[in-house]
């Protein structure tokens, strides 16, 4: 097995783990936003030795995440597993292709983490059909005299949420990270180009994306952005001259 | 219920001890282990609750009172442990003995829900969350690894106050603590956390321009602009993901240089 296979491999076991704890964390249990894609893809990337390398990831999958909010009965995209797919990939891409700039993994591992997050709102969406069942049991129970019924449905609930987390992590890691190295030895120059011509833009609608959320406070707080913005730049041109 | 002549209950703090609240806190983190179309987060209301449910209606009691609340609840995850301690201090009244109808708790749960809710919603996923999270990209894009350690500490510093304070709060003054003092101290924060909103986007995009202006080719700031314009205009069609938009401008760039070359 050559290097990037190992890298996968050798690392799986730990990052399912962390698949499920981020999963576990976006909804059922504690909710202390491990499961950011900021926070997550730099555990994974941790994990797979480069830190860094996976914060630029998650850096970029956050400011996508910040486009959904999870309100009401909406299904949020699954941007926890994401935040560890994307470093996975960027890191094994990264490995094969050791000379190219990190442009290339970077927007690998974004594009691999937008697809996971789009894949993993069905099996979110699964989950929740099925806690319908597991709630409706420890309500027949409770009727029936038996309390302790309660504790054991909410702990059924985030084990399930955790192993659900683990298994699509793992899945998508693997075949999302598979089909990137096929993507790049079939035609590397390509996939280059096309990763340098489209990093600008993500970064650009990503930063489009939050910024939104950011001044949606009304026409005030969007006049307050756009006065600091221009003073900003004023400050900068001044500065240079 | 007590009658005429009846002698006085005793207060509800004296029947229920600082673990019990405690438990209730460390509870109200699984709320939405359940979560589902159907009741949302009524089985982690019962759950969280079931402590104070004990402390007032004991063991044979308690299946009643827990099957009680598991009919439907939502509301802002964080701000819900006031609507816990609210609706656990009327609980333990009723089960003292007080003159509180099963109706006037179900009443307080479904007007404190959307009340909570439209606080917290605004507070910690609209504004908070993008704050602390614009800040921690910004420290990674400046190089920084400890951009996530940041974005944890800003959005949990008040986070975990609110699930503690909470609990505390809704449990010392029921259904009282919805009080202008309080209304006026979030207000104040929603426009002490918007500033901050303002400085993090500023942050944002000069990180964001430092990075591109070290990219080599001409057409990176175009680029950057395109996308900025993009996702700027994309909130107003949220049935189609972002997420779709991003894989279509790698697909239009992969495209673009497979057909190029």
């Amino acid at each position: 097995m050559d290097r990037g296979g190992r890298v996968l491999t050798g690392s799986l076991a730990a990052l399912a783990l962390l698949g499920g704890w981020l999963a576990a964390d976006a909804t059922a249990f504690c909710q202390l936003l491990v499961s950011q894609p900021l926070v997550g893809a730099t555990l994974s990337g941790w994990l797979l030795g480069d830190a860094f390398a996976g914060a630029q990831v998650g850096a970029l999958l956050q400011l996508f995440a910040l486009a959904g909010l999870p309100l009401g009965g909406r299904t949020p995209e699954d941007f926890a597993s994401a935040g560890v797919v994307g470093p996975v990939v960027a890191l094994t891409v990264h490995r094969d292709l050791p000379t190219a700039p990190f442009a290339t993994p970077l927007v690998l591992g974004v594009a691999a983490g937008l697809v996971t997050a789009l894949l993993g709102r069905l099996f979110v969406r699964w989950l929740r059909a099925r806690n319908v069942g597991l709630a409706r049991w420890a309500e027949e129970e409770t009727r029936a005299g038996a309390a302790f019924a309660v504790d054991r449905a909410q702990w059924l609930g985030v084990a399930h949420a955790f192993a659900i987390g683990a298994g699509f992590t793992v899945a998508a890691a693997t075949g999302l990270a598979v089909a990137a190295r096929a993507a790049v030895r079939f035609d590397a120059l390509a996939v280059e180009h096309a990763a340098n011509l489209s990093e600008p833009a993500l970064w650009g609608l990503g930063a489009g994306l939050a910024i939104r959320q950011l001044v949606s406070g009304g026409r005030h707080t969007r006049l307050l952005f756009l006065a600091a913005l221009v003073f900003w730049v004023a400050v900068r041109w001044l500065g240079q001259g | 219920m007590t009658a005429a002549g009846d002698p006085v209950p005793p207060r509800a703090d004296r029947a229920v001890r600082g673990f019990d609240l405690a438990r209730v806190v460390t509870r109200s983190f699984l709320l939405q282990a359940l979560w589902n179309p159907e009741r949302q987060q009524g089985a982690g209301f019962a759950f969280a609750l079931r402590p104070l449910l004990r402390a007032a209606f004991g063991r044979e009691g308690e299946a009643a009172a827990l099957a009680r609340h598991q009919g439907y609840f939502n509301t802002n995850p964080a701000f819900a442990s006031y609507a816990l301690g609210a609706v656990g201090r009327l609980e333990v009244e009723r089960g003292l003995g007080l003159d509180v109808p099963e109706e006037a708790v179900e009443r307080a749960k479904a007007s404190l829900g959307p009340a909570l809710a439209a606080i917290g919603d605004s507070l910690m996923w609209s504004t908070l969350r993008p704050v602390a999270a614009a800040l921690g990209v910004t420290w990674v894009l400046g190089g920084s690894v400890y951009g996530p350690i940041l974005f944890l500490a800003l959005y949990n510093g008040l986070h975990l106050l609110v699930r503690v304070r909470g609990v505390l709060l809704g449990w010392s003054k029921g259904l009282g603590f919805w009080e202008e003092g309080m209304r006026r101290r979030l207000r104040w924060l929603s426009y002490g956390l918007r500033a901050c909103a303002v400085i993090a986007a500023v942050a944002l995009a000069d990180a964001l321009a430092r990075r591109i202006a070290g990219v080599p080719g001409a057409g990176a700031p175009f680029a950057l602009i395109l996308g900025t314009a993009i996702g700027l205009a994309w909130g107003e069609n949220r049935r189609l993901s972002a997420s779709i938009a991003g894989l279509a401008l790698f697909s239009l760039a992969l495209a673009w240089a497979t057909l190029v070359r």
